[in-house]
């Protein structure tokens, strides 16, 4: 037992836990092998192979024989800060990410999104619904409007392979800032059916609304993302851990509310 | 590009939604009846039925049997990364904040909370329970858990102060400034259930992570329960030049 008691044992458990709540280790994948951890923390590759065991008693780990060491669970954690980035946060945890566009048209931006984007009720909003999904699995759904006029018609289908920011970003939208709410909210019944789950069952709901450097709105998108598939990993103040957000393509955010 | 026709549901919805924002109706208020409604905006009865539905299982409305449906008080927004007093964010919302205190319990650190807290296994930590009511109704259960030995006076510390932060800066000098915390959605079991006065299975946000001071050595480990209605976060996001 006396492995147990050494700091570099200590320091590696507490290292792959704060990597696994954080999400630079996601649910399902494969951790670095014990060699490389070893290396990494310069310390024997027996110790590694103790502190990972300790884990695996947690059940945080699960060994499998001749690959090695996976993390358990199946939610995929990601980061609030990256709006954009879901392709691209997945492709980084290798969680397989594909997107599927299930509605793309125009409509009357309305009372709600009249007062929105400060636009009149009768002038078009571009409408995109897409499905996010992870492994093949549905995670999330996303609603995105825009001033019609932003875009051409022509760069709008490309979103199948785009992101929104990084479109924006090809047509000189310039983003300035955002401001994203979290809810908790049911489906109607198509839109559960789409997203794999039970309408009676929540679902969050990220609610973003991007500004240009003129601060006019040129987008509003809401997210429901399954809650068995996903949580959150939100860095707050003025630590070091901003340093792990997933930059976004075209420019990165960072967290605006931070204290002095 | 193409035309998208609205459905008349979501119609409804956004109509309901722009009454509310608009100030037109105000928390407190009567919603007009269904058939008030359908005639004005020319919809079905049902798909205004429908659009109610869902703004009452989002706690933007609530029915009173017999009497009717009501726009419900708005949440207090909480920024996700504002460490501020929680009373300090319902203060500037216009809205109260009571904490009451469940209970402060002294327990052996388990393998988790010992590196999250950078403690040997077994060594005493403080656990402190807590409540937050929002205008007298429940809407947070937090645990927050730091080192005994490091800190051994904070209960009496806290009731000086008021508030955990306050307690730490005041009198032992700890500065929190930063940290991470994990976001999922849990069902409330009975006991948080009837805690948060609502039924058993009421799915909640979960809160849990570390604080840390300046240092980097973390502070707290807390983890809190939290009711959806009563309490929205959020976070501001900006640009940076790339």
């Amino acid at each position: 037992m006396a492995v147990e008691r050494t700091p570099q044992y200590l320091a590696l458990r507490r290292l792959v836990r704060h990597r696994i709540e954080t999400g630079r280790y996601q649910p399902g994948t494969l951790l670095p092998a014990v060699g490389d951890l070893a290396a990494e923390q310069g310390i024997h590759r027996l110790t590694a192979l103790r502190a990972l065991e300790a884990l695996v008693e947690e059940g945080l780990l699960k060994p499998v024989v001749g690959r090695g060491f996976f993390v358990v669970g199946e939610k995929v954690a990601r980061e609030l800060e990256t709006l954009d980035g879901f392709t691209q946060a997945m492709t980084e945890r290798q969680a397989a990410p594909s997107v599927r566009v299930l509605t793309r048209g125009v409509r009357p931006a309305g009372p709600r999104y009249a007062d929105v984007f400060s636009v009149a009720e009768d002038d078009d909003l571009c409408l995109i619904k897409r499905l996010c999904l992870a492994g093949g699995v549905p995670f999330s759904l996303e609603e995105i409007l825009f001033p019609a006029d932003l875009l051409p018609d022509d760069g709008v289908p490309d979103l199948g392979v785009f992101s929104l920011y990084q479109l924006f970003s090809f047509y000189g939208v310039q983003l300035q800032r955002a401001w994203q709410t979290l809810d908790l909210a049911t489906l109607d019944q198509k839109d559960a059916r789409v997203l794999e789950v039970d309408a009676t069952v929540p679902v969050m709901v990220f609610t973003c609304t991007s500004r240009d450097r003129d601060d006019r709105v040129v987008e509003h998108t809401r997210t429901y993302t399954r809650a068995d598939r996903a949580s959150f990993v939100v860095p707050f103040g003025s630590g070091s851990l901003r340093t792990e957000l997933v930059p976004a393509v075209g420019g990165s955010w960072v967290p605006g509310g931070a204290p002095g | 590009m193409q035309r998208l026709t609205i459905r008349p549901s979501v119609e409804a919805r956004e109509r309901l939604e722009a009454l509310v924002v608009r100030g037109n109706l105000r928390p407190g208020d009567r919603l007009p009846t269904e058939r008030e409604l359908a005639a004005r905006w020319g919809i079905s009865r049902a798909a205004v039925r429908s659009a109610i539905r869902r703004l009452a299982d989002e706690g933007v409305v609530y029915n009173v049997q017999g009497s009717g449906t009501y726009v419900a008080a708005p949440p207090v927004v909480r920024d996700l990364r504002d460490l501020r007093p929680f009373a300090e964010a319902a203060a500037a919302a216009g809205r109260t904040l009571r904490t009451e205190v469940l209970g402060w319990d002294v327990e052996p650190a388990d393998a988790g909370t010992g590196d999250r807290l950078d403690l040997p296994v077994g060594d005493p930590v403080h656990v402190l329970r807590r409540l937050r009511l929002i205008d007298d109704v429940p809407a947070a259960l937090e645990r927050s858990v730091l080192a005994a030995s490091r800190f051994p006076d904070l209960p009496r510390q806290y009731g000086t102060h008021g508030s955990l932060y306050a307690a730490l800066r005041g009198s032992c000098g700890v500065e929190v400034v930063a940290g991470y915390e994990q976001l999922s959605v849990s069902a409330l079991d009975e006991a948080a259930a009837g805690a948060l006065a609502v039924p058993p299975g009421t799915s909640v946000l979960s809160l849990s992570g570390v604080a840390h001071e300046a240092s980097g050595a973390p502070v707290e480990h807390f983890s809190s329960l939290v009711r959806t209605d009563q309490v929205r976060f959020a976070s501001e996001l900006r640009a940076v030049a790339p």
